[in-house]
């Protein structure tokens, strides 16, 4: 099982409509995937189930060691399968941030449902704390949604530091990717942004942009993800080549890494 | 990404656009830049309306930076820029700090040559003064 965090500690970048629509992209190409909302405001959870469905056991039961992952995981879509968020879980996280030793947490609740996933998708908080930290340290992979906008230069390099910490710890980089959303070709403000985040991160920014599109947005509404909700949109046919990329990419670090440990 | 991919992004071209351009032998934006549009067109059939956001933005990626743009990158990005060099052994230092250690440069001299702003500059007053 991969597990890839989505992450920025800016707000409203992209991080939710990305990992919901990521993961179900990558169950419609035949994968099986597992998103972890650990995001207490629960969008992630609200835009794939009914909210009056919610109050079962979720995320925090989970890292809590109250239940195992296997009793509160739910199915969503094709291939798509939910462990949910409550705002149970920001009474988790206030108290790990007064108590050492929580960085593991995330890694060994998911070692337990490895077997049964070939992704697991992280939803982070938008904030650096205990639970992003947690969540960057299971990752194989940190995927950086940055929508295009003058400030999202500043937080994509306070996100890097952070970035930076986990590979210090580790002793080896942290493999990135930054995805651009919230594109909108029309404006020059955008196109400034897109060129200058290319000129700075090369071959780490993805192919794939994700563009301006309300058909990913009426989608939440409907507690659907877009590939079910409108499978022709744009927004669509961009999380598909998403998906699609970010499989390449691990695919070839993989193979990087194994002919790096057989030499 | 690459500059091509980049170009075709910003120009809004369909999907296929990037290997047909690449096809016709137009594969840097100093290659587009000077292109005919029609031309462009007809060659990797798009339409002129594409090539010629093609050709605009392949001017734009030519153009000088602009400053504001250039302090965004230096103050919101230039620490993480040597991520992956820092785990190089060979890497250079790359950190104002760590030049001044090895060549006792000056504090001006050492981030110039890392091609940040000095520390004193970096902050949030810095940040409101540009944006």
């Amino acid at each position: 099982m991969r597990v890839v965090a989505i992450a920025n500690q800016k707000g409203g970048c992209g991080k939710t409509t990305t990992a919901v629509n990521l993961g179900a992209s990558l169950g419609s190409l035949g994968q099986r995937a597992l998103l972890v909302d650990l995001d207490p405001q629960s969008h992630a959870t609200v835009a794939l189930t009914d909210p009056r469905g919610m109050g079962g056991p979720g995320v925090a039961e989970v890292l809590g060691g109250k239940t195992l992952p296997g009793g509160a995981i739910v199915t969503v879509a094709d291939g798509l399968d939910l462990l949910g968020s409550s705002p149970r879980l920001d009474e988790l996280e206030s108290a790990w941030s007064a108590r050492p030793g929580t960085t593991p947490a995330v890694k060994r609740a998911l070692a337990g449902v490895a077997e049964r996933y070939d992704f697991a998708l992280l939803d982070c908080p938008p904030n650096t704390g205990p639970l992003t930290r947690a969540a960057l340290a299971a990752s194989d992979y940190l995927l950086l949604p940055v929508e295009t906008s003058y400030f999202a230069l500043y937080g994509v390099g306070r996100m890097l530091r952070l970035v930076e910490g986990e590979a210090g710890r580790r002793g080896e980089p942290v493999p990135y990717g930054v995805l651009l959303t919230l594109f909108d070709r029309r404006t020059a403000h955008a196109r400034e942004v897109l060129m200058q985040l290319r000129g700075h991160f090369g071959k780490n920014l993805l192919d794939t942009v994700i563009g301006i599109d309300v058909r990913l947005r009426e989608a939440a509404s409907h507690g659907r993800p877009i590939t079910a909700y409108r499978p022709r949109s744009r927004g669509a046919q961009r999380h598909l080549q998403l998906a699609r990329e970010l499989t390449a990419r691990l695919a070839s670090k993989a193979g990087r890494k194994a002919a790096a440990g057989g030499s | 990404m690459d500059e091509l991919t980049m170009l075709v992004e910003v120009a809004g071209g369909a999907p296929g656009t990037v290997d047909r351009l690449r096809a016709a032998g137009l594969r840097r934006a100093k290659e587009i830049a000077g292109a005919d549009a029609e031309r462009v067109g007809q060659q990797c059939g798009v339409s002129t309306a594409v090539a010629r956001r093609l050709i605009k933005a392949a001017q734009e990626v030519l153009e000088p930076e602009d400053e504001r743009w250039a302090h965004a990158r230096r103050n919101g990005l230039s620490a993480v820029t040597p991520l992956e060099q820092r785990w190089r052994p060979e890497a250079p230092p790359s950190t104002p700090a760590a030049v001044r250690a090895d060549s006792g440069v000056s504090h001006a001299e050492s981030s110039a040559l890392v091609g940040e702003a000095p520390r004193d500059e970096i902050g949030p007053d810095s940040f409101w003064r540009f944006g």
